[in-house]
């Protein structure tokens, strides 16, 4: 009996591989979540290192030297920054960081969905393919992209949470400030009273149990899962032939939005089951669209353009979660091509990389399209539509 | 070298405020040495202020004559990227003011000198001092 409990999922997933080696469209739901860095997205590409200049000096350093190693268009760049750190803000605070908005004595007014638009990125990247590759032309790519958390609405209760929290840890940090009397002997201002300072200060803050937990669980709400959130990207790339400006054309266009509704099924007046809850009813929508030129000789180029729909209603309910799931393949060349998956999956949560998966449905194909399979699956679970906040 | 702040030679109040500029949770504490080498603690940033101080009162220029006026601020970057807390370092800004000196009103701002970064405890600790004459 136990033979065959083990067997029977490995016996299809087996299957499963075999006949999921059949689809000639893969695409998946993932595939169309907003991507971290569009341009390299976009480009296929996932460079190792990804540089992330923290200053406009060494963002301009760092564009300058890739284009002088290239001597013209920098090849294989990898660059990504949000304007937001790359500037002091003037009158910033924790509040405004939050979106949230408080009067005078630290209670919660109101909060600003756009908010999350401060996290904005950009990412520039490049790849460089020689003639021996699939063209028999030395091709450079150079893709642009940008991302955006659009709108974030989060319950009211968790950021008067916040809100309190933040005045906790304020209180207790003064505290803290005020208690220090081992520095008297330096002078303020100087190197060595702000090293005594800020080393017996870190001291007290690892002592302090009451301050640890309040640190904890500002973090814990401040990043629970909004209620609805909005995510965009756009990325637009060009090929340029033999490293000679005018000979470019655009190589693909795309556009990515995600849209995410997630309820707690704890009640939302308990903050502490809404912390610990791992139930939820989610539901996603996502739409990619992506225009392509495909050449085999840098001459002829054709056009390729196709827009994808995917959506999902799931409910998590701690180590088990339901899905149904659909994605539609909209060809705008062919309508011929058009196609859509629609399936239900059941995973459970063996560790928290480790899944047992169930899908049942229908595949793109017009013909042998019966998805039944089970699996394992690692890395990938019922989360991974959730898009942490910022 | 502390900065300077030129006071009035009569009996004129003097008063300060601070305003820090971070993504953080900040508190403030100023403290006053007098001439006499005693020091005491100043009321301490409101909590819902984070770490800036409100326009308040210091004392009187008689009395503040070679006193040594410091802001000592601590920052926690919880919640920060590990990736974003030196730009949140570089990006901190703190102003201070003081009013009612020989020239008026006078700012004094934050110099890199004067703030040092515990990047394991994501924590910032700031120090001003500026001397009264």
């Amino acid at each position: 009996m136990k033979k065959t409990f083990l067997l029977t999922p490995l016996f299809h997933f087996l299957i499963t591989l075999a006949v999921s080696g059949q689809s000639t469209v893969e695409i998946e739901m993932k595939d169309l979540i907003v991507p971290s860095s569009p341009a390299f997205s976009l480009l296929d590409n996932n460079p190792k290192t990804i540089e992330r200049p923290g200053t406009i000096k060494a963002l301009a350093l760092n564009l300058v030297n890739k284009a002088g190693e290239s001597g013209g268009l920098p090849k294989n760049l990898a660059l990504e920054f949000a304007p937001f750190w790359l500037f002091k803000t003037p009158g910033m605070n924790i509040y405004k960081f939050n979106g949230i908005e408080t009067d005078d004595e630290g209670n919660f007014k109101k909060q600003h969905i756009f908010s999350g638009l401060r996290s904005t990125s950009i990412s520039l990247g490049s790849i460089f393919k020689d003639s021996s590759k699939t063209i028999p032309v030395d091709v450079n790519y150079l893709a642009y992209g940008i991302r955006a958390n659009l709108i974030n609405i989060r319950s009211k209760k968790i950021l008067q949470e916040v809100t309190k929290r933040i005045v906790d840890i304020n209180t207790r940090l003064s505290e803290a400030i005020t208690n220090l009397n081992g520095c008297t002997k330096f002078t303020p201002g100087t190197p060595e009273y702000l090293k005594c300072f800020g080393e017996s200060l870190s001291k007290s803050l690892k002592n302090d149990s009451l301050m640890k937990i309040y640190r904890a669980e500002y973090v814990s709400l401040a990043t629970i899962r909004p209620l609805f959130s909005a995510d965009l990207a756009f990325a637009s790339s060009t090929a340029f032939g033999n490293n000679i400006y005018s000979n470019h054309h655009v190589y693909r266009t795309g556009a990515w939005l995600t849209l995410a509704l997630s309820k707690p099924l704890a009640k939302s007046s308990d903050i502490n089951k809404q912390l610990k809850s791992r139930n939820y009813i989610n539901a996603y929508g996502m739409l990619r669209r992506m225009n392509s030129n495909t050449t085999k000789d840098f001459s002829q180029f054709t056009k390729n353009r196709l827009l994808d729909l995917g959506g999902r209603i799931e409910i998590e309910l701690d180590k088990v979660s339901f899905s149904v799931e659909t994605i539609r393949r909209n060809d705008q060349d062919n309508k011929n091509l058009n196609t859509g998956k629609t399936v239900g999956i059941i995973q459970y949560r063996i560790s928290e990389t480790l899944y047992f998966l169930g899908t049942f449905g229908k595949d793109f194909e017009k013909v042998n399209n019966l998805i039944a399979l089970f699996g394992i699956n690692w890395g990938f679970g019922s989360n991974a539509l959730f898009q942490k906040f910022r | 070298m502390p900065d300077q702040f030129v006071l009035k030679k009569d009996n004129s109040p003097v008063k300060y405020k601070a305003e820090v500029s971070s993504i953080g949770n900040a508190s403030t504490v100023p403290r006053l040495k007098n001439k006499t080498g005693e020091t005491k603690n100043l009321q301490p940033s409101p909590p819902a202020k984070n770490g800036s101080i409100p326009k308040r009162e210091l004392g009187h220029s008689n009395e503040l004559s070679a006193a040594l006026l410091s802001y000592d601020t601590a920052i926690l970057l919880d919640n920060i990227p590990d990736a974003q807390i030196e730009q949140a370092f570089t990006n901190l800004i703190i102003k201070y003011t003081l009013f009612g000196g020989q020239d008026g009103d006078k700012e004094f701002i934050l110099t890199a000198a004067e703030k040092l970064l515990f990047k394991e405890q994501k924590l910032i600790v700031a120090s001003k001092a500026i001397q009264l004459i």
